[in-house]
Order: C-alpha cells, then structure tokens, then sequence
C-alpha cells in the first residue's frame, strides 16, 4: 500500500551488538574516526556523554561519578538520515525532510544493514545481540465543525471513557505492550495526542510510534535481516489494521 | 470523544517515569535513537543561561512544509521553523521571553493568566539557580582617577566603592578619559557578592559632587510646603 501523504516522519533500525570479542575501546576519537573513514557523506556530527552519579540517600553525598561517552549521532547534510554508533549499539535513521518523498522500508533496511557491516569491520564484533524496527508518525486529523474530533472515526486503536461523569478527553497517552503482534518479537505501540501548535491550530494532532524488538535470537547478520523482513511485514499488518477506511482517506492511498 | 481545544498538559506520566528510573528515561528507552526528540537539560539565549529542574524532552515534527518544536513540559509553547533548529532557536525564544517578561514583575503586576504561566515555567526552568547566576546590570556615576600613573588607574563609584580598572577588560574608551572625568558606566556585578564583574560600556558626562554648602543652599531654596495644623492620631 502507498501514500501520496503517508504519516511517517521517521524511521530507524537499532542494532544491539554483543561485546564478547571487543578488542578496541570506545571513546569519541573512536566514533569520530569511524563516522568519517566509513560515513563521509554523514558531516553534521553530535556526541553525546554519559554521567552517572551515585548518591548516599541518607546524607545526599555524591559518592562516586562516572562519565562515560555514549553515542555519535551523524546527520547528512540535508538532515534524512543519520548514522548513531555506541559502544554496543549501531542506528539507522531515516528522517522525512519537507514534502520530499518518503524512500521507502528497503532504502531504509539496505542502508542500514551498509552501516552495520562497517560499524562490526571497525569495530572487529561479530556479534548481534538484539534488532529492533521503530516507526513513528504523526497523524493531523482535520476538527470537526464543533472543534471536535470523533477517535473512532479514524482509527480502531484509541482510548475510549464511558459516556457521563468522565466528560470529552483532552489528551492522552497510551502505550500497548503486544507480544503477539509480530513473530519472534515483541511490539509495543504507543499513541499519543500532542500539543496544538498555535492558537488557530484546525487540527489535531497524535504521534504513533510502532516499536519491534527481536527477542534476543537474532546473532548474527543473515538472522537479523531474516527476523527484519518479519518484523516489518508483521507491523504493517498492524498499521492497516489500526486505521478505519476514514482514516487511511487523510494519507490518500494510492491504488486502492 | 475527543477534544483538541482544551489544552491540558499530561506531563504528570513522564515526570513519574523520570522519577522511577531516570537513567531509563533519559538515555535506555527507546525513542532515544529517534533523532526528533531529545533530552535537554538546559539552553541559552544571548547572555541568558536557563538551567532545567530535570530533563526535558523536546521532540521535533514536521507539519507541512515547516517543523514544529515543543516539549510536553512547556505544552503552550511551541517554535516553528524551516529547520530543526531554527524551530527550536523559535521555542527557546518564545520561553525566554515570557520568562524575561514575567521575572520582572511582582506576584501582584501578573494577571491570572501571567501567574500561571509564570508557574508553570518556574516548574521547569530553576528559578533559584537563574537568580543566583544571572549578573545585576546596573547604572553606574563614577570618577576615574590616574593616581600615581600615567592612565586611567580606577573608578570611584558615588557610592565611594573603588574599582580598580584592568586595562584588558574595560571598554576601550575608558582608556580615553582624563583624570577626574565623570563617566556613567553599565556595570555587570555578581548577584551574590555585587562584586564588579565587567563595565559594560561608559559615556563621558559632565558632572562634580557638589560642596557643603551648595547642598545647603539648594536644600533653603527648595520651596516650602504649609502642612494644615491638625491633630495626628497614630
């Protein structure tokens, strides 16, 4: 199925990667280094630091501070995609840019399974500890004419208070653990309405965020992508199944 | 049913889940990998520095040909731009000035609507730490003095306080001055200590403190007011 307006804002697949053969530490030279041997066309570059600190409840003395370096975030010049590098983690993000069309789920998993092959060659790891596939999009739904918008109207997943003492809802966020959504994998969905933008905002606005992890099976990278195709197909089953006809009108489907 | 209009911040649930695990909140979940959202722990605008209470999460999307920022911290506020960072540069600018507005006023200046506002920012943003960090912005009448060298030396604020001038650090035109000239100065001082800090700028004026006895003269000459005669009852 193809949207001219699809939902999607972003995309990524996050690579959990085992530390069992790590031979080489991981710092920010290390990241740098790797985002511009393997990641020239990745410039915009952000790192980010970790400090932990244990503190004595009783006294509130800092007992001990730990920094850490956690990640490297690399963006391509247009900001559609971005490469992330941890000590155990490789990401691939893809980012919808203006009124550019959305590239599709297979530049997203083949770009992505570039990336890990460079970031475990790098890194000299070899193995996989986990895979997950997260979409997130907004959905702007047009306000009735009484400022209102009918939830079941559009989608079949949303929350829903008895008539009465509980009044209309102004917000909320819902957030689905779905153990059986998605083979070899676990799926939690999260709906959320967000905040108008703006006094004359005709809209409302909610932010779905479609999250799969691999169940801890997928070692290596053929098992990885075997599970990734599952996954997909298992969440798109999920998307099509949590929108009414009304409500895939507002992504206007093509061909359908 | 659900209804848009009413704006109601539900940031009861993540405030709870920062409180439950912080760690988890900030840096395990997973939405950390998504690009568009992310946890800020404090911004500056110009010379203003804003130090958050916790973590706040700003999250970017796109909404037509723009992107929009906001943080369910601040539900009100929100930045628009054609760029991620432009947007956000739109929501730093529309929280610090409400804040910069707000801040100058009493509880009693602010109408209802301020109050809450105020409240609300003040629920984020560290108000304490602002105060305590954020340099008073005076203005200043001083009398610069050579003493025993050959260029402007230090300042004798009319207050009689003396500030000793580095030559590194002041406005170039200072350096200009001639012994006894008056300046008024926009001076940075410590909140704290009101220790100098830096002399912004200084404009050469023309000014003495008057003798003795020209204060007593101007002080017989100021017109007198006839007070009716009656009884005082404290």
């Amino acid at each position: 199925m193809k949207f001219k307006k699809p939902p999607i804002v972003e995309a990524w697949i996050e690579f959990k990667v085992g530390l069992t053969d790590e031979s080489v530490g991981w710092d920010e030279s290390t990241a740098k280094e790797l985002i511009n041997k393997h990641f020239a066309d990745f410039k915009q570059q952000e790192f980010f630091g970790l400090t932990e600190v244990k503190i004595d409840p009783k006294t509130a003395n800092v007992l001990e501070t730990r920094r850490s370096f956690e990640r490297v975030r690399a963006f391509t010049e247009d900001r559609d995609q971005c490469v992330q590098g941890g000590r155990n983690l490789l990401v691939y993000n893809q980012i919808r840019q203006g009124e550019k069309e959305w590239p599709g789920y297979e530049r997203l998993r083949d770009s992505a399974f570039d990336a890990l092959q460079k970031y475990l060659d790098f890194r000299t790891l070899n193995t996989l500890v986990g895979v997950s596939l997260h979409y997130l999009d907004i959905v702007a739904i047009p306000k009735g004419k009484d400022g209102k918008i009918k939830l079941e109207d559009y989608f079949t997943v949303y929350p829903h208070l008895p008539d009465g003492a509980f009044g209309a809802i102004s917000g909320f966020r819902v957030a689905m653990q779905l153990p059986q959504a998605c083979k070899g994998g676990n799926m939690t969905l999260s709906i959320q309405s967000l905040p108008a933008f703006g006094p004359s905002e005709d809209k409302g606005r909610f932010s779905i965020d479609w999250h799969v992890t691999s169940d801890g099976k997928t070692h290596d990278v053929d098992s990885a992508r075997q599970w990734l195709e599952q996954a997909h197909k298992d969440l798109r089953g999920v998307f099509v199944a949590g929108f009414t006809e009304q409500g895939f009108a507002i992504f206007e489907p093509e061909g359908r | 049913m659900f209804c848009p209009a009413v704006q109601q911040n539900i940031d009861s649930v993540a405030t709870c889940s920062a409180i439950a695990d912080q760690r988890t909140y900030l840096w395990g979940a997973e939405k950390f990998s998504s690009t568009l959202m992310r946890p800020v722990l404090d911004f500056t605008v110009g010379r203003a520095y804003y130090r958050f209470i916790g973590p706040m999460t700003v999250s970017w999307t796109p909404v037509d040909e723009a992107w929009v920022c906001y943080t369910l911290e601040l539900s009100s506020y929100t930045g628009t731009g054609k760029t991620e960072q432009e947007a956000y540069e739109e929501l730093k600018l529309a929280i610090h000035t409400d804040f910069q507005r707000l801040e100058r006023k009493r509880p009693f200046e602010m109408d209802e609507g301020e109050h809450s506002k105020w409240l609300q920012l003040t629920s984020v943003i560290d108000l304490l730490h602002y105060n305590m960090t954020t340099p008073v912005e005076t203005r200043e009448l001083g009398e610069v003095s050579f003493e025993k060298i050959s260029r402007p030396c230090s300042i004798r604020w009319i207050s009689g306080q003396k500030y000793i001038i580095d030559p590194y650090r002041v406005p170039a035109e200072l350096m200009s001055c001639r012994p006894g000239q008056w300046i008024e100065a926009i001076v940075k001082r410590d909140p704290i200590t009101h220790r100098e800090i830096e002399i912004e700028s200084i404009r050469k004026i023309s000014f003495r403190i008057p003798q003795e006895s020209e204060v007593k003269t101007f002080w017989e000459t100021l017109p007198k007011a006839e007070l009716e005669s009656t009884e005082w009852a404290w």
